[in-house]
């Protein structure tokens, strides 16, 4: 009996003692501001590019939540320090997102419809929107994001089949945030001829400074059929993300002609984690450069042809960057 | 849960039969429970716990030499584990662990019982996957893996007429080791070696083999591992183990 009960006793004892070896989580406020801090300051691979001293924007807004501890208080000095990072990558999920609008500050560069423009093919998809463009052998593919499912992007192939003839393709971009970047390889791999490194990354191993090695990013090549003909890309400061990864693998191959305004510029990649309150959020964790050596975050990719719409366009319905296209591949 | 198999236990070892043979071939079943915080995936504890019913073992157990040897494998769902909040993560824990032991007697303490001293080899694989219920958050994974896993283990040893009991140490001294190379953003392993200081690896088992007939016995486990290090993100792992072995004996 002694036997059972010192076995007993000591195997009990020693399942309760799990907790011992961890941490209490402190789930609090000040300390969900804190560990997004914490986040931050391991994980955010844009230092080195930030004008704004992180370091003191975090002082300044802790004293505040500190002095106020509150969930909205929590909130706004949350979206103050995004804004101040200034990344459309780095946010916070409280379900409500926290994050930087990288479109704020500029024109939108696209109409709500350009109908006027296009014989639309009864076939679209809320994800691609095609047809022919009135008067003209020319294509247009709109594609709304590429946040979709794969199956969304294989419609590409009807597509290009029912494009067959068109002297060239239109691929609007424009206020296309981004989405999964296998479904962007997929686009570029029907109209790509050969494998070209389109960037380089590097991802923020240690301190603020330190990176690990370039690793070199190809684009992707499609065994089917092709579209070979010239292409041009819309593009405006709505395409962010994977649109980006889109526009860098596209202005790679030599028949495509980028046109319209600057994109976004957001070349991290967001790494996922969670904060003690059970709020998710996302940081940029790495860095990413073009083939010519220049890193996109903050500052956009540009076009090959810089074009705006005015006000009094927009007030005529006229898509100014959609008509420099049409002008391109005519 | 785990406790009632326990009390069940306890009460079984009166129908058991003397020790005999050294050689034990068998299969541990039981309850299989984790905690983890591996910074390369999140930052917080995650925990989470089932059955797990293929750990296969080889003992031979000696008066004066005792080898112990054990496989395990898991794949296990882990949960925030302050559950007061509805967390879009999970994580998917993938867990492999390959044991070997060797102990020596050193001494008498009684008649009944002696303390041993021994030297081990603590291999494991984990590969913790992030699981988000929210489009919009890339996977985010990691390696953590001893190859090497060098440790210094303690055991006493109780000898009853139907029964032994052995309660065992270890504690690592060197590890060898391997975690994602953030070199190639993660896309093979970069390897590393820690000693004690960078490296703290200890566990507690206490086994107890009740002999059932002159071929088999039954052995009743506790087991508890804990590891932490930091090599690129911070690793604490915690897995606890309540488990039930079947043995034949050669």
């Amino acid at each position: 009996m002694k036997k059972r009960l010192l076995l007993l006793v000591m195997v009990v004892g020693l399942s309760a003692c799990g907790n011992l070896f961890f941490d209490k989580e402190d789930n609090s406020n000040l300390a969900t501001f804190d560990a997004f801090y914490q986040e931050i300051d391991a994980h955010f691979s844009f230092f080195p590019l930030l004008t704004i001293n992180f370091d003191s924007a975090y002082t300044s807004n802790r004293a505040i939540l500190q002095s106020n501890p509150t969930r909205e208080t929590l909130i706004n000095r949350l979206q103050e320090m995004i804004n101040v990072l200034g990344d459309g990558h780095t946010n916070v999920y409280i379900p409500q997102t926290i994050r930087y609008d990288f479109t704020a500050k500029f024109p939108v560069n696209k109409l709500e419809s350009i109908d006027a423009y296009l014989d639309k093919s009864s076939n679209s998809s809320q994800v691609m929107v095609y047809g022919k463009i009135k008067n003209e052998n020319l294509g247009y593919i709109d594609i709304t994001t590429f946040g979709a499912s794969e199956s969304n992007y294989l419609l590409i192939d009807r597509i290009l089949r029912d494009l067959t003839g068109v002297t060239g393709i239109i691929i609007d971009v424009r206020s296309n945030g981004g989405g999964n970047s296998k479904n962007a390889d997929l686009i570029i791999s029907r109209f790509n001829d050969q494998s070209r490194m389109m960037f380089r990354s590097r991802e923020r191993v240690g301190k603020r400074d330190e990176f690990g090695a370039w690793v070199e990013g190809f684009t992707t090549i499609f065994e089917g059929t092709r579209f070979t003909g010239k292409v041009a890309v819309l593009t405006n400061r709505g395409c962010y993300s994977t649109t980006e990864w889109f526009i860098a693998g596209m202005r790679t191959i030599p028949q495509v002609t980028v046109v319209g305004d600057t994109t976004g510029g957001g070349s991290g990649r967001p790494l996922p984690r969670e904060l003690p309150n059970g709020w998710a959020m996302r940081i940029s964790n790495t860095q990413r450069q073009l083939p010519e050596g220049r890193d996109y975050q903050f500052s956009g990719i540009y076009p090959d042809v810089p074009v705006w719409i005015s006000q009094a366009q927009i007030d005529n319905n006229i898509d100014a960057i959609l008509e420099q296209a049409i002008a391109i591949l005519k | 849960m785990y406790k009632k198999i326990l009390w069940l236990l306890v009460w079984i070892a009166p129908l058991s039969h003397a020790q005999e043979r050294s050689l034990r071939l068998g299969n541990d079943f039981g309850v299989l429970h984790f905690n983890s915080l591996e910074e390369q995936v999140n930052a917080n504890r995650y925990k989470g716990g089932s059955f797990s019913s293929f750990n296969p073992a080889v003992y031979i157990l000696k008066d004066k030499n005792s080898w112990f040897i054990r496989f395990e494998s898991k794949r296990q769902t882990l949960k925030r584990a302050n559950d007061q909040f509805n967390s879009i993560f999970t994580i998917d824990l993938t867990h492999y662990m390959f044991d070997i032991e060797y102990y020596r007697k050193i001494i008498s303490l009684s008649p009944r019982a002696s303390f041993h001293l021994g030297i081990g080899q603590n291999g494991h694989f984990n590969f913790q996957e992030l699981i988000e219920s929210q489009f919009g958050f890339n996977p985010s994974r990691s390696v953590d893996m001893a190859a090497v896993n060098l440790s210094i283990n303690p055991m006493f040893r109780w000898d009853w007429k139907k029964s032994k009991l052995y309660v065992r140490g270890s504690l690592s001294f060197f590890n060898y080791g391997a975690r994602l190379n953030e070199d190639t953003m993660g896309d093979d392993l970069k390897f590393f070696a820690a000693s004690l200081d960078q490296y703290l690896d200890f566990q507690f088992t206490a086994s107890w083999f009740l002999a059932l007939s002159k071929r088999w016995d039954i052995k009743p486990e506790y087991r508890l591992r804990y590891y932490a290090f930091e090599k690129n993100g911070q690793v604490k792992f915690l897995k606890q183990s309540w488990f039930l072995g079947i043995y034949y004996k050669i």
